[in-house]
This record gives structure tokens, sequence and C-alpha cells, in this order.
């Protein structure tokens, strides 16, 4: 047939093809454009990553702008699933999962989806696009597209960066711990990634000759949201029915920490970051744990190191024993005798046994209060006046000033 | 042959310049800010006229959320849905892993069960509130364009002062004979505190919060957090009754919870239930003209517990040497590894069960 139509035939017929080719792709529903599906990365905010098919004629396009963002018809046209296969995080075959709830829009040139939530970093998904579902359906053979996102990071960076309390003995009734990490973590809790782990042996700190012994049950079984908001510190509370005495989980199992023994929290690598990668390394905290503490905090115990008038050196409180390293942050503070809060950089030294305040502008002469707020606490709980673990009815033995915090007065001396 | 060519390529450029995209800027529509803008959501629970109180820990507020139309769409009841996070997490464009469900309540009047989730992993999880009704369809709900209002919970520092890393988790919302209570954890000190708010929340009502301590053994008292609690009534009494992190179940009357300068006020236990759990949801409910509490725990599976003794149980004030004391309770093998639980109705709970790992199923059960 080619051959019979060539010839000096064609040269008439090559405009008018042209003119009626020009008249068909204005108004025939059908766009020689080939279809094609492609993920836009997110411009802003505002415009996050979408789905866009192209190559539709106009006349398709219109005969779609009637439908709302969420008509139910959208999917069987386009549709975008999770994966199946690598990449994805799921195996389970496309076709027996909901389809990715979004929002779709006709704009001037093609189909847009956008999902309800922000497309994941390196994941695939599945697009099929159905020109049989349009509303005059075109009589083409269905598009599939395997579309992702770069991921954002493939090697694990993040690490652990240190545990508090750090001292190298802690109480036996120890309450929480502090893991901080150098980049923001998942939503994994604790309990799947921490063993407290008795070492036996007379090996040294850190070494792994001392033979070791898992101790069980050592923590609070709660999976509760303790990271902080930014996910770089997670709070590890061990059990307070164990660490507490005389009631029934302690009197059956004995405090998880015993006074003279060695012990380390081991930190699995397994646990993931905010990228969903793994901990470049795991990580070891060793120590030794002595008695219990279950006295009361005495701020009458605390010792103040003035700075000279005139300078901004440093304003230094020593405590016995370590306080909370989270607690401690912002249960302290610094204000005038009439009460104006004084505004400096707060650091913790000494395995938190001193609190150092550096003050923005220099010490003026005159009266200070040192402040203490009421929920200011200990690694075991205790507070200010009251121990984690009162006689009942006991009332606070410091007395508490009217907006529920202790006041610890001290002078910079005139030059 | 050339001839064709030449066509060919004039067809491709006519068709190209008719049909191909200017270029063009999309922008997607993007949805109208005007219902509450949740940093969180979880727990939940349902108040008298189809009220949903969402817990936003994150922001530090109580959401009252009023679910209008998007309660009723559905069909009514709540039928089982096996692996329901893998579902969702399709729906969300993402993969099990990367849900986590907060918390499971049906509303009294359809018997539709609300799941709350957060989608994704630290810092950039988002919340999503989902609804199952009477044929297992999953709808996800639109809360930014939900009727609203919301309390402040005290005290709570704003965040990103300075080095302030502290966080809280609210563990259990109620609501009983017009207020709202809340339970709630911090990731720093261990105080127990239970806030309670009047609703409809006004702006001079900022709530109160009482710091209640478990009476412990051998006259000591501390400040364990209380984790699940349920507003329930002894005689004619309003009372709480709270389940602790280190399992003890405590009474309290709602009319001694009042905040007392320096001096917190002390439960009365009245049952153990050994360690290494936690509670996880209470439901009261009826059987054969007796009451029970059904409560849920982590490791210690489901416990049904007759409420008749809560009145009259004899305090626990000596040590306990056995494996759980107190109110006698009934352990329900055939429940297991429930991690969400609430009344679906007069005969059935609905529970979301199985694991993180392998995914969970929401299943109707009858109450045992």
């Amino acid at each position: 047939m080619g051959q019979r139509n060539g010839g000096a035939g064609t040269r008439w017929r090559a405009p008018l093809l042209l003119m009626v080719c020009a008249v068909v792709s204005c108004g025939r529903p059908v766009s020689n454009v080939p279809l094609e599906i492609a993920l836009h990365p997110a411009v802003s905010r505002a415009v996050p990553a979408y789905v866009a098919v192209t190559g539709l004629a106009a006349a398709e396009l219109s005969g779609l702008r009637e439908r709302t963002a969420t008509d139910p018809r959208w999917p069987s046209l386009l549709k975008i699933t999770v994966g199946p296969g690598p990449g994805s995080g799921v195996e389970t075959p496309a076709s027996s999962l909901p389809p990715v709830e979004g929002r779709y829009a006709i704009t001037e040139s093609a189909i847009t989806f956008t999902p309800l939530f922000p497309f994941d970093p390196g994941r695939a998904y599945r697009v099929v696009f159905d020109p049989s579902q349009l509303p005059r359906p075109r009589q083409a053979a269905t598009l599939t597209a395997v579309v992702h996102l770069p991921p954002v990071a493939t090697e694990p960076t993040t690490v652990v960066i240190a545990v508090h309390p750090d001292a190298d003995v802690v109480p036996e009734n120890l309450l929480r711990v502090y893991i901080e990490f150098s980049a923001p973590m998942g939503s994994g809790v604790g309990l799947d990634f921490v063993k407290l782990v008795e070492l036996v042996g007379r090996g040294r700190r850190d070494t792994v000759d001392a033979t070791e012994r898992v101790e069980p049950g050592a923590f609070l079984p709660v999976e509760a949201n303790f990271w902080s908001p930014d996910h770089t510190r997670y709070t590890l509370f061990f059990d307070p029915g164990r660490v507490k005495d005389g009631i029934l989980p302690n009197r059956q199992s004995g405090r998880p920490l015993r006074a003279g023994r060695r012990y380390a929290l081991d930190i699995a690598s397994a646990w993931t970051d905010a990228n969903g990668l793994p901990l470049k390394a795991g990580y070891r905290h060793a120590f030794r744990v002595g008695p219990p503490v279950d006295e009361a905090i005495a701020p009458s115990d605390w010792t103040i190191a003035r700075p000279a008038h005139g300078t901004r050196d440093r304003l230094i409180v020593r405590f016995p024993r370590p306080l909370d390293h989270g607690i401690v942050a912002r249960a302290l503070s610094v204000e005038t005798a009439d009460h104006r809060p004084v505004d400096g950089e707060i650091s913790l030294e000494s395995h938190d046994t001193a609190w150092i305040f550096t003050p923005v502008a220099p010490w003026q002469s005159g009266e200070y209060n040192l402040v203490a707020q009421s929920f200011l606490e200990d690694p075991q709980g205790n507070q200010i006046g009251r121990a984690f673990e009162a006689l009942a009815d006991e009332p606070r033995q410091t007395d508490r000033a009217q907006d529920d915090s202790f006041r610890i007065p001290f002078t910079i001396g005139a030059p | 042959m050339r001839t064709s060519v030449k066509i060919a390529a004039l067809l491709a450029f006519v068709a190209f310049t008719a049909a191909a995209p200017r270029v063009a800027t999309f922008t997607p529509a993007a949805a109208a800010v005007t219902g509450p803008q949740l940093q969180s959501i979880g727990p939940l629970s349902f108040g008298p006229n189809g009220v949903l109180y969402a817990a936003d820990s994150l922001a530090g507020k109580i959401y009252a959320l009023d679910l209008g139309e998007k309660a009723n769409g559905g069909a009514p009841g709540t039928a089982n849905v096996a692996n329901i996070t893998q579902k969702i997490a399709a729906m969300l464009g993402t993969d099990a892993l990367q849900i986590n469900v907060t918390d499971l309540a049906v509303d009294a009047r359809t018997h539709n069960s609300f799941v709350s989730i957060m989608r994704g992993q630290g810092p950039a999880a988002r919340p999503a509130l989902l609804r199952v009704d009477g044929a297992g369809k999953i709808t996800t709900i639109d809360t930014g364009s939900l009727q609203f209002t919301s309390v402040d919970l005290p005290n709570l520092p704003a965040n990103g002062e300075g080095r302030n890393q502290r966080a809280q988790a609210i563990t259990q919302v109620k609501y009983a004979n017009g207020r709202v209570w809340a339970s709630g954890l911090s990731n720093e000190e261990f105080a127990s505190k239970l806030w309670s708010v009047a609703y409809p929340f006004t702006k001079a009502d900022a709530g109160t919060s009482v710091e209640i301590y478990h009476g412990n053994h051998q006259q000591l008292e501390t400040r364990a957090p209380m984790y699940a609690f349920i507003p329930y009534t002894i005689g004619n009494e309003p009372y709480v009754i709270g389940a602790y992190l280190c399992t003890p179940l405590v009474k309290f009357p709602v009319s001694a919870l009042k905040p007392t300068a320096g001096k917190p006020y002390r439960g009365t236990t009245i049952g153990e239930f050994g360690a290494g759990s936690r509670p996880i949801d209470m439901i009261l409910y009826k059987k054969n003209g007796k009451e029970f509490l059904l409560m849920a725990n982590t490791t210690r599976g489901v416990m049904k517990i007759p409420t008749e003794g809560f009145g009259t149980a004899t305090p626990i004030t000596m040590p306990v040497t056995s494996e759980t004391a107190g109110v006698p309770f009934e352990k329900i093998t055939s429940m297991a590894r429930v991690q969400q639980l609430d009344l679906l109705d007069a005969t059935h709970s609905v529970v979301l069960a199985g694991s993180n790992a392998t995914g969970l199923d929401l299943q109707a059960v009858d109450l045992p």
C-alpha cells in the first residue's frame, strides 16, 4: 500500500494532510504526542513532588476538568501505588493494596497527582495510566512507569555521641539515662535496641574480655515517645517498679543495677536514624555501680564560686553529687534581687556536678539569686527537699517560694 | 521514502505545536488552611455527641474535633480488616514500618472505629486520622477541614527554647461529667500529673493539674506516672481508676483531686498485677448483669476485673510477695497481642492486635 501511495501523487497530498492534521490536532480528542509519565521533584514546601501525565489532547483534558480533586473515578484512570519490589519497602503485589491517596488536578497540558503525604525519598512508586478510562476512551495500551525521588542518604553516618550520666560510678537506684546522637533519629524505641549487660569478669572497662550477662527486663516497658523534639536524644528509663524499694516487681526481681557490680549499656547499630539508615556503629557505655542515693537534693550543700564585678567570668555552682543532665539545664537560672532574669550561656561540667553560667553582659555589683525550679531532679528522681521515695505525708523540707521555685541569694562584690 | 519521512516529520511538528505543553508551572491545588493544624495525634477519646478528643503531644494541646458528616458517612459498625497497618501505609504512600498507630476509638453513635497514626520517622513524622466503617472501608479524615476547639496543656515549656530537650507524651484522654481528663509522661522529670479541664473549653479555664502519688508500701509514696485511667462511679461518687507504670491499680475520688500546695494527693492501691508490663487501655462493660473492667497490657495480656469490689477493696499497704494481689482478675488468653482496645458495642470490643513487625489486624472481639 505504501508503495502505491508514494511517487508523484504524494506531492499534492502532503500539504493537505498537514492541514488536516493541524485541524485534527486542535479538535480531535487524541494527541499525537506520546503519553508520558514523569515525577516532578518538590519546588517548595507548598508545591511538593507530584506525578504528571502529559501527551493528552486539550479536549481530553477538558473532559476531566469537571472532576473534583478527590473524585473516586480518578484512580481507575491514573493509579499510584507503593512498590512492589526493591526500593519500595513493600513486597505485596500492588494489585492487592489500595492506591496512594492524594489530589488530582488538570493543568493546561497534564493530569497531575499530588499525594496526601509527600512521596518518600528513595521509595519506588508504580504509576499506571489507563487511556481506556478517559471520558472518551482511547484505544491505547496502558502506560506503566516506576518512579522514585532520589534517596536522601545511602551510607550510615549517625553515631552515639554521649550517654548521661557519664560518671564512672552511678547509684544503684538510677532511674534514667540519656542517649545522645549526632543527627536526628527515627521513631524507634530504646527497648528494642539497648541492652543492660552485667560485666561479670575482671576485664578492664571498655574491653570485651569480661564474661557478660544480659539483665532482662531492666527498662520501663513503654514505647512512648521519649525522644527530644529534634530526635537527637532518647531517654531510657529503668523500670521504676524494680528500682523502687518494696513494691512487687522490686521484691520479685530486685533492682536492675546492684551496688559493687560492673555493667554496660550496649546500643545496637540496628537503631535507625531519621533517614531510615542504621547507626554507623554500635556503642558500649560501661560503668560501675555504687550505693543508692535516696536523699532529697539539698541546695544548702551547693557551693557558688562568684565571679568578679565588671567581668564576664563564669559563675560556677558545684553540687556534691550529679544532678539530672537534662533537667538541670533548664531548671537553674540567675536573676537580680528584684527578680529580673540575667541572660547568659549555660553549660555542665564534671559529670553534671558543676553548672556554669556565663553572662551576656559583665556582672554588676549587687545581690543576685540562683533560682532552682521545683521540678529539678537528680538522675534518681530525688527533688529539692523531697526524695523520690518519701515517707507518706512528709512535707517538703525546704520552704517553697510562692512561684514554686527555690532561691539561693549571692552577692557580686563591689570593686 | 523521503517524502514519507518528511510528512512524518511535519506531522510530528504540527502535533507538537498544537498539543505540547507550554512551559507551564504546575501548581497542584493545596488544601486551604482552616481547621486544626495538628503536629501529632493520639490518644483519642469520644465524648457525647460525636466530639472526638484528640491529644497533640508535640503541640501540648487537646483538640475537640467536630467530625460532622465524616462521622456519619460510612456504613454503621466496624468490619474486621486484616493487616490494617499495611493498607493504611499503602494509602499514605509508604510502608507499614513507617506507620505508628497511636490510638483506636469507637464513635458510640455509628460504631465506626477511628485510628490515629503518625506517618514517617523522627521529626518529620506527620499525623493522620482514619475511619473504618462497617464495610471495612478505610477513609482518611481531612482533619484540616474540621470545626474544632482546643486547649493548651499547662506548664509546658515552649519548644525550641535554648537547650530545652523536654518532650511530653500524653498517654490517655477521657471525657467524664463535663470535664476532659488527661495523663502524661515526660522524657525528663518523673512526675505523675493528672490534668482536667471543663468542656466546652473556655479561655478562662486553663484546667487543673494535680500531682498524684502512688501510695506505696511501708508507708512510702512515689511519683510513678499514671499511664492509663478510666472515670468510674462508686456509689454516687465519681472516681478515677488509674493504672500505673509499675502495675498497681489505684482509685482516686474526684472530689479529692484538687491542687494543694506542697501536698500531693495519694491514691488507694486496690490491685497489683505483676512486673514488666504497662497498661494500654481500659474499658468498662456489663455482662450477665455484672460489670467488668477490661484492661489490656503490653506483656501480661488482657485482664478481666469485676468492678464490684472497687468500693470495698482492702487497700494494699503491706509489701506483696505473691505474683499478684488485691482485687481478683481473670486473664483472657484468647485476646493475644492486643495493642489498642476500645468498646465497640454492648457485646463486642474492637482491638488492634499483632506486632509492628508483622502488621496489626483490626478485629471485633466478643466481650469475655
